[in-house]
């Protein structure tokens, strides 16, 4: 088959000459806010739990650029003159239509695949944690998203005949397709209204009597929408396979949609809204929808009068509508009745929302609760605990209380809520009465992609290769020995469409604790030749005041000496607990970057070494006495 | 052989454009169609071109379907009354976005004729004149060398010396190429000199059409005067469009001009002036024969 029979390249060529500048603004302007989105991030800190937030700048512009997009392809269809240069080429319905959606779909993908080359780039060029998977993930999440906000769009566009109505009827398109999902069957997958009932008996209400059933999250109403995964907010999206199946297959189901749209369309139907009539008020009835939820939230929460200015606001809009579609209002009773039917059916609606999306779970019939803790996935099944974990819950009235993410199985369904219980023990306490194992413990470190040494406020990354891998992995059991308790490993892995984080003291091993301080050591010679780079402070948890500002006033006398004292003990093993830190700074980097001075003795041999040799300087003398006299006594080594 | 069968379209219910429209327009002529406003000349041309689908009937060109017919489309260009060019676009940008998609495309017709009319082609259009940017228009639907090609308000905008010059490009076009041109006015003096055929929209039908030559030969004017009394019956067995008769000289609007022309003069008439019919005229006196008046038509 000729592929011109579907695709006319050099169609396409010429539309994207005509619309290069919008192109090359879009195809600019993501990597650009990704850039900046990137660096700010870098100043930060080095990771983030979800991809979503590296490609916050995709996110955002996932509505606009296959929006702006769409309309530079098929916005022709809204003028009659346009209508006829383009129609009159020689290239069917057919053709137009295939050319200028895929080659939307090309173009988006050409965004996408940029935005994620910056991504790697920035990762295997600096200390973000940004592994392969979630490259990936990220890759296949927003190109998913900006392929259905594009074929929304293109439908739109195909069925309305002016611009505004068809941004309209892409937001009812989006919008309405997650709210019916949620009402038929995805209001157990996340938050809503869970009410436990607990038998007073088991469970008796310790502060307030009335109260027979705990709203485990009252997250009440917009939630739902969260759960076309693509379009919601990136904070709340998780990636879901089956979300991101479910958009596929509705971006499939939406471009044939458009396609038959398209082709069928009476091409007269521009500079108009709708020409059908029924239509043009469906969809502006349609339009109402998030008024209806409005008005609605205030009376149930009895608040009539801002309920009557909701509806008066509701009807201004209504009227309005009329004007910027149609410049007219009429026929007013008409325009008067759909809107009472309308709100009147709204109401009715939401009112039958709250009622499906509220559902009861009586604490008898829960077989399990699963809670995320830190390093700990907690699974609870025994009934007893159940019944303290959510009885406890219930009497948290005048407590400090944490809320963690659950998930209750009941009647063999997971529900997705948040729980609150009282303070971080209650946790803890579960944990050692069940002798659990923590993550560090479970872990298969093999998995391991990007690591850093968290050292005095600073994490440095370290490459993770197989000599860690097995030092991790041979001393994940062993308990930590206060001597080698220096500093943390930060570890990530991405699984499950998710980084996962584990802290591993390096106190487990002696071999882990002189390899990480011989790293740590390595970092910050290497750093001293830097730019701009100053010594700050020196510390020592048990050295004096005085101690440490001789010695400073030492290093800032000779500071060559003491950087090949460092390098000279860069090596040396841990020999004790009396560490000191030199910190520095690179003024360049704004980092800042820390030595472990493994044998303090020797430090304290150069101390009395330079004590000696400047016994009689007076700073030294007026330092001394300044400490004395502030009864803090010179450190005797 | 362009044969529009059977056409209807309306945009709102109860409220025909066209109204069962059957014609045929011959190959390598130059048909016009005239009609007042709103008549549906705009709306017959889209449809012929597959911009409007049509409620019912069928557009065929050499017995084939013309509707999203891709292959019969790159022989057929349109130039709508209201023009579109991208935006910021020359007359070479424009050019080469034709020369991309009609296979027989000739810039270097463009070129030409673009320094013969003094256009710019590399100036913006949208800076152009009205005139300027129907001529680029039309010298892009030209460079086509497609075989049907179809202008709606051919003219307008254009001063009489480019006006000339199109048409004698035209005319060109349709020797050199076997080309077949329609194109729309509701000026039918505009289309006089151009046309071989032309046909009269009205209520979205046909009402009249004809080769213009033949209805020039055909139909013919004459001034009489006879001795003696004399009514319309006196000239029974000619066939009378029109009669009017004013003291002793009548004036005849007669149908068969060259059997006028045998018959009259054995009549003895005291004055015969056989007088040239304007195309306008024409009309006016075929539609006054079919019991309509012209002024409404038109």
């Amino acid at each position: 088959m000729n592929s011109m029979k579907f695709f006319n390249f050099k169609f396409f060529k010429e539309n994207c000459k005509q619309a290069k500048g919008l192109i090359i603004f879009f195809l600019g302007l993501l990597p650009l806010i990704t850039i900046i989105v990137l660096i700010q991030q870098l100043m930060s800190q080095n990771y983030v739990q979800n991809f979503q937030n590296y490609g916050l700048a995709t996110y955002f512009l996932s509505f606009l650029i296959p929006v702006a997009l769409a309309l530079a392809l098929f916005g022709f269809v809204f003028k009659k003159k346009s209508v006829d240069f383009y129609l009159a080429q020689p290239l069917n319905r057919k053709t137009i239509f295939l050319t200028n959606y895929l080659g939307g779909l090309a173009l988006l993908l050409l965004i996408i695949i940029m935005n994620t080359i910056i991504l790697a780039i920035f990762g295997a060029a600096t200390e973000l944690v940004l592994p392969f998977k979630m490259l990936l993930d990220y890759f296949v999440y927003f190109t998913v998203t900006y392929f259905f906000i594009f074929s929304i769009v293109t439908l739109a566009i195909s069925l309305a005949g002016n611009f505004i109505t068809s941004l309209i009827l892409s937001i009812l398109i989006i919008a309405l397709v997650p709210f019916l999902k949620a009402v038929n069957w995805t209001y157990k997958e996340n938050g809503n209204q869970i009410r436990v009932y607990c038998n007073a008996e088991i469970c008796p209400i310790k502060n307030n009597q009335d109260k027979e059933y705990h709203y485990l999250y009252m997250q009440y109403d917009l939630a739902n929408y969260n759960f076309t995964t693509p379009v919601a907010l990136p904070f709340i999206a998780d990636f879901r396979v089956g979300d991101v199946v479910r958009t596929i297959i509705l971006t499939i189901i939406y471009s044939l949609l458009a396609f038959i749209s398209f082709t069928r369309r009476p091409m007269e139907n521009n500079e108009c809204s709708f020409k059908n009539n029924f239509v043009y008020h469906l969809v502006k009835c349609l339009t109402l929808l998030p008024f209806g939820f409005l008005c609605f939230s205030y009376l149930t929460m009895g608040n009539y009068s801002g309920w009557l200015i909701f509806l008066v606001i509701s009807l201004i809009y209504f009227l309005a509508y009329d004007l910027i579609a149609q410049k007219r209002i009429k026929p007013l009773p008409l325009v008067l009745f759909t809107f009472i039917i309308s709100m009147s059916l709204y109401h009715g609606m939401y009112a039958l929302w709250l009622r499906i999306q509220t559902k009861d779970i009586y604490m008898k019939d829960i077989t399990s609760i699963k809670i995320n803790y830190n390093d700990l996935d907690l699974v609870i099944t025994e009934p007893d605990e159940i019944q303290t974990f959510l009885g406890e819950g219930l009497n948290i009235d005048g407590r400090d209380y944490y809320s963690y993410k659950a998930k209750i199985e009941y009647h063999k369904q997971t529900y997705t809520t948040h729980l609150n219980l009282p303070g971080e023990s209650f946790l803890t306490d579960y944990q050692k009465r069940h002798n659990l194992k923590s993550n560090v413990e479970t872990t298969n470190y093999a998995k391991i992609t990007d690591a850093f040494v968290s050292f005095w406020g600073n994490d440095l990354k370290i490459k993770v290769d197989n000599k860690l891998i097995n030092l991790l992995e041979d001393n994940k059991t062993k308990a930590i020995k206060e001597k080698y308790n220096f500093a943390t490993l930060e570890l990530y892995y991405y699984e499950n469409h998710e980084l996962k984080h584990i802290s591993y003291n390096v106190g487990r091993s002696e071999e882990l604790a002189n390899f990480v301080a011989h790293y740590i050591n390595q970092e910050f010679l290497k750093h001293q030749k830097s730019f701009n780079f100053q010594f700050i402070n020196l510390y020592n948890e048990e050295a004096t005041d005085i101690y440490e500002q001789v010695l400073e006033y030492f290093i800032s006398k000779n500071p060559a000496d003491f950087l090949k004292y460092l390098k000279d003990h860069q090596n040396d093993p841990i020999t004790d607990h009396k560490y000191i830190i030199a910190i520095a700074e690179d003024g360049s980097l704004k980092r800042t970057f820390a030595y472990l001075v493994s044998d303090s003795t020797t430090l304290e041999n150069l101390y009395n070494e330079y004590l000696e040799k400047y016994a009689n300087d007076p700073h030294v003398q007026e330092l001394i006495a300044e400490c004395q006299e502030n009864e803090m006594g010179i450190h005797e080594y | 052989m362009i044969e529009l069968k059977n056409l209807s379209k309306s945009f709102t219910k109860g409220h025909d454009v066209l109204a069962g429209l059957t014609c045929q327009i011959p190959d390598n002529a130059i048909y016009g169609l005239v009609g007042a406003n709103g008549a549906g000349k705009s709306t017959l041309l889209r449809i012929i071109n597959s911009i409007y689908r049509a409620d019912k009937g069928q557009v065929l060109i050499d017995g084939v379907d013309v509707f999203d017919n891709e292959e019969l489309k790159k022989e057929m260009v349109f130039v709508p009354d209201d023009l579109f060019f991208f935006s910021s676009y020359s007359l070479y940008q424009m050019a080469k976005f034709y020369q991309a998609l009609y296979p027989k495309f000739a810039i270097s017709f463009v070129l030409k004729e673009a320094k013969t009319l003094h256009l710019d082609i590399n100036q913006n259009i949208a800076s152009f004149s009205k005139g300027m940017k129907r001529q680029c228009a039309l010298l892009c639907a030209l460079a086509t060398k497609a075989k049907y090609l179809f202008f709606d308000e051919t003219f307008d905008g254009l001063d009489p010396v480019i006006r000339k010059h199109f048409k004698n490009l035209l005319v060109k076009q349709m020797m050199k190429q076997d080309t077949t041109i329609i194109m729309t006015s509701h000026n039918l003096r505009e289309l006089e000199d151009i046309c071989d055929n032309l046909g009269l929209l009205y209520k979205g039908k046909i009402l009249f059409e004809g080769e213009i030559a033949s209805l020039k030969t055909d139909m013919v004017k004459v001034q009489i005067s006879l001795k003696g009394d004399f009514d319309e019956k006196t000239f029974a067995d000619l066939d009378v469009l029109a009669y009017k008769k004013i003291g002793q000289v009548a004036t005849l609007i007669l149908k068969d001009g060259p059997l006028a022309k045998k018959k009259l003069p054995k009549l003895k008439p005291i004055i015969l002036d056989f007088l040239p019919l304007t195309l306008e005229e024409m009309f006016v006196y075929q539609m006054e024969a079919l019991g309509y008046e012209f002024n409404e038509v038109l």
